[in-house]
């Protein structure tokens, strides 16, 4: 039993079908909007972006990885340099992949601002590649107290902060061997590192979620930021300082409104969060530092145990949560789920903004 | 208790039970396709399969429409291109599943790439979020295992005759290229059908390592994929035990315990062959 199967019309469909549908895909993907272009981001004020009453000076490129850090850095150098983000905003830093164009920004740029700590994995090569040839690139990671990750006997992972405060002088715990290559989920081939410790495989890298934090780093990143562009940053570091005070004060005052601060998140993102304003991460769809781990059964059963224990009413997911698995818990357990934006700025047009929101969205998910 | 370790992790947890029902109706839908992957040796479209839906489904999700259509689209795509080139060229199969397999895989990488929020990504896809199943993708399985089903019982005396030998079937008065195009069109319905839950490359692995264990096993068609359906089966729920008491992911774990079954039947199963062939002359011995 034969059907028209015959080669010649098969032939004709096939090859129209087939040329249409990769030309509509092809156009699909080229419709997407570019990956990185500079961007002037906007002040507290939101002053217009580009026009000054300067004739159209070019001013050097500081690159930032992602969104966040890059709103923070703008403020400082705002109107002496051009902030340029690699990552998107609202592509997840934890897995972005960076394409040749971002590589070049990177390489070209007078200025690099990373977090460091393993968080955007995608552009660790092309970063130690600049850092191994003396080039102008700061870890935030190496400038601050950063919360070390531990496993104790159920995996249950918590952080305690070693003091790392000075980025030359490094003081080590003895615990630690930082020079071990104790790289748990990191796959980079090349694991010689020279003197740096910006490699912490189990340091927590949210760093950006806390303004105390990033009032640690402030004076080294202008000081070497200030020293690349030959220019003197320091009423823009007193006024940055300042807000930053400020917004830690009104942090603080959001969340003393909770009454017990207990967080379900979508992965372990809010850590130095929740040592600097009072609440305790108590489970996790992800207990991992990046959101590149898979959940697995038992620890979602752990989960569900967790949840019923505290009375946990709420479960806090953000960019990279898996949203069946987190509906499924939340459905099994009888609580809500609330979108944080922990790695988004979106609708955030500064740093304080996006502070604000995600304090909000905490405090008004847990009255 | 032995008992309590064994089916507490199901009973305590619903994502655990629609885990299992998941990988259970993957595990049969592949049983009935996976028998004539292996039969008439078509694990490299098969995987061809698994990773040319995944353009489709980043192109379909990017634009906001059900991953499904994007899946079946992609591989519609892929199978008329392999059909084209096979004919229009002197180029084998062979080759044009290898140039449609990454050529495919490229345009899906390409498209996630550029997406700004893309919800999920090609890992995803390829491993599937099995604990995060809901009832409507179990709706889906259910029907493409109708489905298939269905097709394979119609189409199960010509399907037979070309895992023999092409030549009995066009003999016996059956279209060798519209049958062949079934069975890819059942193995497409199949990848599509099961990526929600379990992911393309575990399909992938439910198709061939059960199937495989039941070619060792048996001699007739049927009785292949009764047996390729309980090795699925089994592994799904070792395999979910395993990664719930050992916390490693689950459709790897389920894939695993497949091909670890299908290694150790094939142990045994050689092991059995030889001793019986030794036992034949003592046989002859006693008998006199």
């Amino acid at each position: 039993m034969t059907k028209n199967f015959n080669a010649s019309s098969l032939r004709r469909r096939g090859i129209a079908s087939f040329a249409v549908l990769s030309l509509a895909a092809l156009g699909l993907s080229c419709s997407g909007e570019d990956q990185s272009q500079p961007v002037d981001e906007p002040t507290a004020d939101t002053t217009a972006p580009e026009t000054t009453d300067a004739p159209a000076v070019d001013l050097p490129d500081v690159v930032v990885t992602y969104s966040v850090l890059a709103a923070v850095v703008s403020e400082l150098v705002d109107g002496v340099a051009d902030v340029v983000t690699i990552i998107p905003d609202g592509q997840d830093p934890h897995e972005f992949e960076p394409s040749a164009k971002d590589l070049e920004n990177i390489n070209n740029a007078a200025f690099v601002v990373a977090n460091g700590l393993n968080f955007e994995e995608g552009l660790d090569e092309a970063l130690e590649k600049l850092h191994d040839a003396n080039g102008p690139v700061f870890f935030v990671g190496e400038h601050i107290t950063v919360r070390e990750m531990e496993e104790d006997g159920d995996g249950h992972s918590h952080g305690h902060s070693h003091g790392h405060s000075h980025g030359d002088d490094k003081s080590k715990d003895d615990d630690h061997d930082h020079d071990d290559d104790d790289h748990g989920d990191d796959d980079h081939g090349d694991d010689d590192h020279g003197d740096d410790d910006h490699d912490h495989s189990a340091g927590d890298p949210h760093l950006w979620l806390s303004p105390a934090v990033m009032l640690e780093m402030l004076p080294e990143l202008s000081g070497e930021l200030g020293a690349a562009l030959g220019v003197d940053l320091t009423t823009a570091t007193e006024r940055v300082t300042a807000d930053l005070t400020a917004l830690d004060t009104e942090l603080q005052s959001i969340m003393s409104g909770v009454a017990e601060c207990e967080l379900v998140t979508g992965h372990d993102e809010l850590g130095y969060f929740a040592d600097r304003y009072g609440c305790e991460t108590i489970g996790a769809v992800i207990p991992s530092l990046t959101t590149t781990s898979e959940a697995s059964a038992g620890e979602l059963a752990d989960l569900k145990e967790t949840i019923a224990e505290h009375g946990a009413k709420v479960i806090f997911t953000s960019l990279g949560t898996p949203q069946a698995v987190a509906n499924q818990i939340a459905k099994e357990t009888g609580v809500e789920i609330v979108e944080l934006s922990t790695h988004v700025m979106g609708s955030a047009t500064s740093y304080a903004d996006f502070m604000r929101l995600v304090a909000n969205q905490i405090a008004d998910a847990l009255k | 208790m032995p008992g309590g370790a064994l089916l507490d992790p199901f009973v305590a947890n619903e994502f655990m039970r629609q885990a299992l029902v998941a990988s259970v109706l993957v595990a049969l839908v592949c049983a009935v396709t996976g028998t004539y992957v292996v039969l008439r040796g078509l694990s490299f479209v098969g995987d061809a399969l698994a990773h040319g839906v995944v353009p489709g489904i980043a192109a379909a999700l990017l634009m906001g429409v059900s991953g499904v259509l994007g899946a079946a689209v992609s591989a519609a795509v892929m199978m008329t291109g392999i059909s084209v080139i096979t004919r229009k060229s002197r180029l084998s199969s062979d080759t044009a599943i290898g140039l449609l397999f990454v050529g495919m895989l490229a345009l899906g990488v390409i498209i996630t790439s550029r997406s700004r929020s893309f919800v999920g990504d090609i890992t995803r896809i390829l491993f599937g979020e099995l604990l995060g199943v809901t009832t409507s993708d179990l709706l889906w399985q259910s029907g493409a295992l109708a489905i298939v089903s269905a097709a394979a019982i119609i189409a199960h005396r010509p399907f037979v005759l070309m895992s023999i030998d092409d030549g009995l079937a066009r003999t016996s008065g059956f279209s060798v290229p519209f049958f062949h195009s079934l069975m890819l069109v059942l193995v497409a319905i199949t990848v599509v059908a099961s990526f929600q839950s379990v992911g393309t490359l575990l399909v992938l692995g439910m198709l061939v390592a059960p199937a495989a264990s039941g070619a060792l096993l048996a001699r007739r068609v049927s009785s292949m994929m009764l047996i390729a359906a309980a090795y699925g089966t089994a592994a799904s729920y070792i395999g979910l035990l395993v990664s719930y008491h050992y916390n490693l992911a689950a459709g790897g774990s389920i894939v695993f315990v497949a091909v670890a079954l299908f290694g150790m039947t094939a142990v045994v199963a050689s092991t059995v062959a030889r001793r019986r062939e030794a036992e034949v002359p003592h046989q002859h011995e006693h008998r006199h």
